[in-house]
Parts: structure tokens; C-alpha cells; sequence
């Protein structure tokens, strides 16, 4: 039983860094980031290809990917993105979408379906207390989660930028009145949310098989944690990436394994009925 | 001025030529025609995949058919009671379409007269076009149709050469029985998707006549991205064998998972994944001992009349296409072999004598043994069971076939 609650919070690890870029995003600019998924999947090819050709160790490269991922990010938004913000949701949705389709199938024509895997010396081998195995990789990606998610927090709390964000999320028109330039906030909101989808893609390659078709499981978990932790909510990721884990693998304990999805989504569900604005997220849906 | 038109005229009448044959070609007006003028030739009938999802499937049974035909006209033929007699298959494309090939092999029967039918690949296309052979009494020998569902509908006529689906996956208890010291108690966990969860089921049940216990059985979502709780739970079950029916990304989480959580199982397997090159890619040396199975293997080590070994058709195969054979090519030259067999034991092309022929089968070919049951199904043929040592795949049963003895127990993981 202590080894399924170690399970858990080290599964909530990575679902929390899926989970908080694509709450960012809906936070500050009200899109649904239907192409988080694929750029979670670029990340981990990209996180691939770096190991693979140059042997970089994934917990370093994430720096780089995070970085190519921001630049990515910005400029997706600035020249692409931006023309859909304000727009009906659906007209959202349909060009994220078709940016996630293109990066599918650009990744299945160079790369081809072929499963890969990023395999490092140390996967696989775990710290043993008594009974419970705690593996170093997930360990490792739970601690990565809380340093960025906080990093996160701190940088929209202390820093100029990051109260700007806020600004522009809570009141778009106010902000821009106090001369904020809400296109640049919205460029870099998206480059942020990139970078941090691209740290969950690296994290993912190691534990995960890489193949173009990754992104969807991945997308439809951003979708159950984000709501779960209250849209645009930072730390609420965390609290949701835990609570979508637990769900899941007490569900199997529980249920049986065929009930693990279920009992996330059931969970999900109830959420929407009763605290619309997420587990920890206050009633301004879009609060950091 | 008037030239210029004649010319257009002349383009427009060729372009309608064209067209004309294409069209022609298209409904299988101008199909191969049979070779033999004079002698004695057996006439086969084939509606294969040329273009369509099977299309690929389809060119390695062709290769199959085709090897069969060649190694057999260049031997000067079939002995059928003391005449000689060259083989000549005609294709049409059945589009990877049921209802096409149904209608395809009604053609073959009717409008090419042909003697015999070998079947198309899959299952399900088969299982369609089987029934139009049997409505004509014609025999169709089923190289790649290994569904149960395809033999129990009591035809005469059909013949299954592959060994049945459920069965494959059983290999793994036939093969845990012949282990030291006994596994006693076994885990099986598998997607939730059609084929797997029946794979699982048939295992459970041959593993509890065989006198295990199955301690842990259970189903996970198709895709899942974690196996941690279901490894964790294996682990505290107590399970001496870990085995799953999933798919590549399943094979390769549980054995990560299986190294992470420290499950020191004595013995680890999957279905088709662990033999597929991207597996020990992807594991490296985590791949190590894990055990797979295949339905053939060029090193297979099966003799039989005709083709020889396993290794002796494979050579053959790669003279003639420069890259070693695989099981879908093996299984659609086995098909033509075993109806070679009968028409020379039975003496005669007579559909009757050669049926009661084919039934009275017990053979071992390069294939896989061949004795077809009251089905029609090749029910003796066996696959194999394979384990990764050195990052390569090492045949290890059934014993008269391996290339060596298996690791058993598998090494734990920290004493590797």
C-alpha cells in the first residue's frame, strides 16, 4: 500500500509538469492549447535526438529544450496563435488542432513510427526503503516539477513580467491601459507555456516510449489536471497532477485496473459539478 | 488547321484506348493467362492484396506462392500418379477487400476454371472468400488465416495452415511446465482490446490445467502511460512469472516498470513485441532475458520433403529477394507445399481424392508439422518461444528446436 501512495505522488510528478503549461495558457489567453500534446512529443524527440547524437544526460538537456521551446512558443504565437485570441473558442481550437496535426505527422515523416527511448545508466535503479522502491528517474522528475511550478509562482508573484501576466489575465483592457503591451505578455505566456511543456516532454522520454502518436493520452491528461487544479493556477498543476494520480492508481488498487482511467475522469467530473473553479483555484477562474 | 484536329482526334481515341484497358484490366479482363500449352498443369487460383492497408502482406504471400510455383516447375513438376505436372497460379488484387475477394475467387472458379484456390492473407478477407469456395466444393488452403472463428463453421474444403491464435500465446505455459523448479503461481495482465483479453483468457485457463495458480490477472487501459500499481501489484501477489498479450508500448513499460520497482520475477514475456528489432533498441540491456514468441524464424530448425529446413528455404527465399524470409512468405509456401503433398499422394487432381489426401496429412515441413484436424485446421503446428541473450533473439523451445537452453531463472536485477 506505501509503495502504491510512492507510486502516486512520483506519477503526479509528471502529470503536474503536463498539466501547468496548458493551465497557463487558458489562464492568460482563454485558448484551449489543443497543440500542448505535440509539443510535449517535439520535446521528448527533441530530448531524444540530443542524447542519442551527443550523448547529453536528459536532466541537463532540459535546460536547452526548454529554451528552444520557448523561442518555439513565441513565435508560434506571435505570428500564428495571435490572430485566433479573442475569438470564439472554436476558431481556438481548430488551429491548435491543426498545428497538432501537422507536428504528428512532420514527426511521422522524418522520424517514422518506430518506438524510441531515451535510456540513461542510472534508469531503472531506485533508492530502497524497507519494502518500498523508490526509483532515482521519478524521483528525480518529481523534484523537477516542484522547482519549476514554484519557480513559476515566484516569477509571476515577484517579477514585473510576471505580475503583467496577471494583469492581462484578470482584466485584458485595464491592463493595457497601465500600458502593458498585451501582445508581447501573450507571446511570452505562450513561449512560457512551451518551455514548460517541453521540461514534461523530456521528463516523459525517459520514463516513456517515444513515438509520434504520444501526444493524445498526454493532451486529454492536460485537460483532466488543469481543470482539476483550477484553470491558470500554477500551483493548483501540482495539486492536480497528485490528485489525477492518486485517482489512478488507487482506482487500480481498488477497482481493478481496468477502472484506472474511470475513476480520474470520474473524478474530473465531479470537480465540474461542484467546484467549477478547480480543487485549490478561488472563484476568479483565472487567478494565479 | 486540319491536322491539328485530326492529331486530337487521334489523342482523344488513344486516351480512350487507354482507358479502355486500364478498365479492362481493372475488372480482371486481362488477368495472367495460364502458361502450359500442352502438358499437364495444375491450375491455381489466387485473389491476393497488390494495393490497399494489405497490400504489403499481400506482395510477401505472392513471394510465397511464387517461390513454391518456380522451385516446383524448375523440378519439372509434380508427381500426380506418374504424370508430371507444372503449376500455374493466377492473381487478381482483391484490394485488401472482403467482399472483392469473395467475388474474385467466384471468377477464379467460374471464368478461369481453376483447380484450386489459395487464399487471401487475413482472417477476416479469408474467412469472406472461403465461404465462395465452398459453395463451388472447390478447396482453399489458408496459409495466414488463424482465427478459430474462420474453422468452425463446419466447411469441407478449407484448410488453415498457420496454427491457431489462442494456442500462440499458450506456448508460454507449455513452456513454463518444462522449467526447473516449478513456477507455481503466475501474473497475465493485458490491454483492454479484443484480441488481447481473448489471449489472456485462454492462458489463464491453460494455466490453471495445468495446475498453476493464476495470482493475478488483470486488464489495464489500452495506451496507459503507467504500469507502476499494476507492477506493484504483481510484486505483492507474489507471482513467480510475469506474462502479458499487449502491444509494443505495453511490453516495453512493464519491463521498465518491471526493473524500477525491482520486481524480481523468474520469468518475463510478451507475444510478438519482445522479437521485433525496435524492442531491444528500446530496452537495451534491460531487454535481456525477456521472453518473446514468433510464428517462424529463418533459424527455425523445422525439416521437412521438399524445401528442406527452415534455413535450406531461407536460403532459397534470399537468393531470389536478397533479404532473409518472414513468417508470412514461409506460411504461403508451406500452404502450396501441403497441397503438393496431397495431389502427389492422392494420384489424382480429382477435388474429392485430394481433399480425403490433404485431411490424411501428417507431415513435418520447413514450416511447422502439418496435420490438419476435422476443421480443416492445422492445429498441430507450434510456435516459438524466443528469449533475448546478448540482444538477440535465441530460440529455447520447443526443445527439438532450440538453439540453446533458456536462463532460467532470469537474473535479478541488481545481480546483472
Amino acid at each position: 500500500m506505501l509503495q502504491q501512495l510512492v507510486n502516486a505522488l512520483l506519477l503526479g510528478g509528471i502529470y503536474a509538469l503536463v498539466g501547468v503549461g496548458f493551465s497557463l495558457i487558458y489562464g492568460v489567453m482563454n485558448i484551449i492549447n489543443l497543440a500542448h500534446g505535440a509539443l510535449i512529443m517535439l520535446a521528448a524527440y527533441t530530448t531524444f535526438w540530443v542524447f542519442q547524437l551527443y550523448g547529453v544526460d536528459p536532466f541537463a538537456s532540459i535546460v536547452i529544450s526548454m529554451a528552444l521551446f520557448f523561442v518555439i512558443g513565441f513565435i508560434l504565437q506571435k505570428y500564428i496563435v495571435n490572430r485566433v485570441v479573442g475569438q470564439n473558442v472554436l476558431m481556438t481550437m481548430v488551429l491548435t488542432y491543426g498545428f497538432e496535426l501537422i507536428a504528428v505527422n512532420f514527426a511521422l515523416y522524418f522520424w517514422h513510427a518506430d518506438y524510441r527511448a531515451v535510456n540513461p545508466t542510472y534508469a531503472g535503479t531506485g533508492l530502497e526503503i524497507g519494502d518500498v522502491v523508490v526509483p532515482y528517474i521519478k524521483l528525480g522528475i518529481l523534484t523537477v516539477a516542484i522547482v519549476l511550478t514554484s519557480l513559476l509562482y515566484l516569477f509571476m508573484t515577484r517579477t514585473k513580467i510576471g505580475n503583467a501576466i496577471q494583469a492581462t489575465s484578470l482584466n485584458k483592457d485595464a491592463a493595457q491601459l497601465v500600458g502593458i503591451d498585451i501582445q508581447y505578455i501573450y507571446s511570452f505566456t505562450y513561449g512560457l507555456s512551451a518551455a514548460l511543456a517541453a521540461a514534461a516532454g523530456t521528463l516523459i522520454a525517459i520514463v516513456y516510449t517515444v513515438t509520434p502518436s504520444m501526444e493524445g493520452g498526454f493532451l486529454g491528461k492536460a485537460f483532466v489536471i488543469a481543470i482539476l487544479g483550477g484553470l491558470g493556477n500554477s500551483l493548483g498543476a501540482i495539486v492536480g497532477g497528485v490528485v489525477l494520480a492518486l485517482a489512478e492508481t488507487f482506482g487500480v488498487v481498488v477497482f481493478g485496473a481496468a477502472y484506472q482511467q474511470i475513476v480520474g475522469y470520474v473524478i474530473f467530473l465531479l470537480v465540474l459539478i461542484v467546484r467549477p473553479c478547480g480543487l485549490v483555484g478561488r472563484r476568479f477562474f483565472s487567478e494565479l | 488547321m486540319g491536322s491539328r484536329i485530326r492529331f486530337r482526334e487521334w489523342f482523344f481515341l488513344l486516351a480512350l484506348l487507354v482507358m479502355v484497358g486500364l478498365m479492362m484490366e481493372g475488372c480482371g479482363l486481362i488477368g495472367q493467362q495460364a502458361t502450359g500449352a500442352g502438358g499437364n498443369v495444375v491450375k491455381i487460383g489466387a485473389a491476393l492484396s497488390a494495393t490497399g492497408a494489405l497490400a504489403r502482406e499481400g506482395e510477401l504471400m505472392k513471394r510465397g506462392y511464387e517461390l513454391w510455383k518456380d522451385t516446383v516447375n524448375e523440378k519439372g513438376g509434380i508427381d500426380v500418379g506418374g504424370k508430371k505436372y507444372k503449376v500455374d497460379i493466377i492473381y487478381y488484387d482483391d484490394k485488401g477487400d472482403a467482399t472483392t475477394a469473395g467475388k474474385l475467387v467466384e471468377k477464379l472458379i467460374t471464368e478461369d476454371k481453376v483447380d484450386f484456390i489459395m487464399a487471401p492473407y487475413s482472417s477476416g478477407i479469408t474467412a469472406a472468400a472461403s465461404a465462395i469456395s465452398e459453395k463451388y466444393q472447390k478447396i482453399m488452403i489458408a496459409p495466414l488465416a488463424n482465427a478459430d472463428s474462420v474453422y468452425s463453421r463446419g466447411f469441407k474444403y478449407l484448410f488453415g495452415v498457420l496454427y491457431p491464435v489462442g494456442e500462440g500465446f499458450g506456448l508460454h505455459i507449455d513452456y513454463l511446465n518444462t522449467l526447473q523448479p516449478k513456477v507455481q503461481k503466475i501474473a497475465i495482465i493485458y490491454p483492454d482490446d479484443l484480441y488481447p483479453t481473448t489471449a489472456a483468457e485462454v492462458v489463464k485457463k491453460k494455466a490453471e490445467g495445468a495446475g498453476m495458480r493464476v495470482v493475478y490477472f488483470q486488464k489495464f487501459p489500452k495506451g496507459t502511460q503507467d504500469l507502476s500499481a499494476l507492477i506493484s501489484g504483481v510484486k505483492s501477489s507474489g507471482a513467480e512469472a510475469l506474462i502479458t498479450s499487449g502491444y509494443f508500448e505495453d511490453n516495453v513499460l512493464m519491463v521498465k516498470t518491471a526493473k524500477e520497482l525491482k520486481l524480481n520475477v523468474k520469468y518475463l514475456g510478451g507475444m510478438g513485441a519482445p522479437t521485433q528489432p525496435d524492442f531491444v533498441k528500446t530496452l537495451g540491456k534491460n531487454a535481456e532475458y525477456v521472453i518473446g514468441m514468433s510464428q517462424w524464424e529463418p533459424t527455425s530448425g523445422w525439416k521437412g520433403p521438399f524445401f528442406g529446413s527452415s534455413q535450406d528455404y531461407n536460403a532459397l527465399y534470399k537468393k531470389k529477394y536478397n533479404e532473409d524470409a518472414t513468417y508470412y512468405t514461409a506460411a504461403a509456401s508451406a500452404g502450396g507445399l501441403a497441397l503438393q503433398l496431397a495431389l502427389e499422394k492422392a494420384g489424382s487432381v480429382d477435388t474429392e481424392k485430394v481433399r480425403t489426401a490433404l485431411r490424411a496429412l501428417d507431415v513435418e515441413t520447413f514450416f511447422t508439422p502439418i496435420k490438419f484436424d476435422d476443421t480443416g485446421f492445422n492445429r498441430s503446428g507450434k510456435g516459438l518461444i524466443v528469449q533475448i541473450k546478448d540482444g538477440k533473439l535465441n530460440i529455447v523451445y520447443p526443445e527439438k528446436l532450440a538453439q540453446s537452453k533458456g536462463v532460467f531463472p532470469m537474473p535479478e536485477w541488481d545481480k546483472r
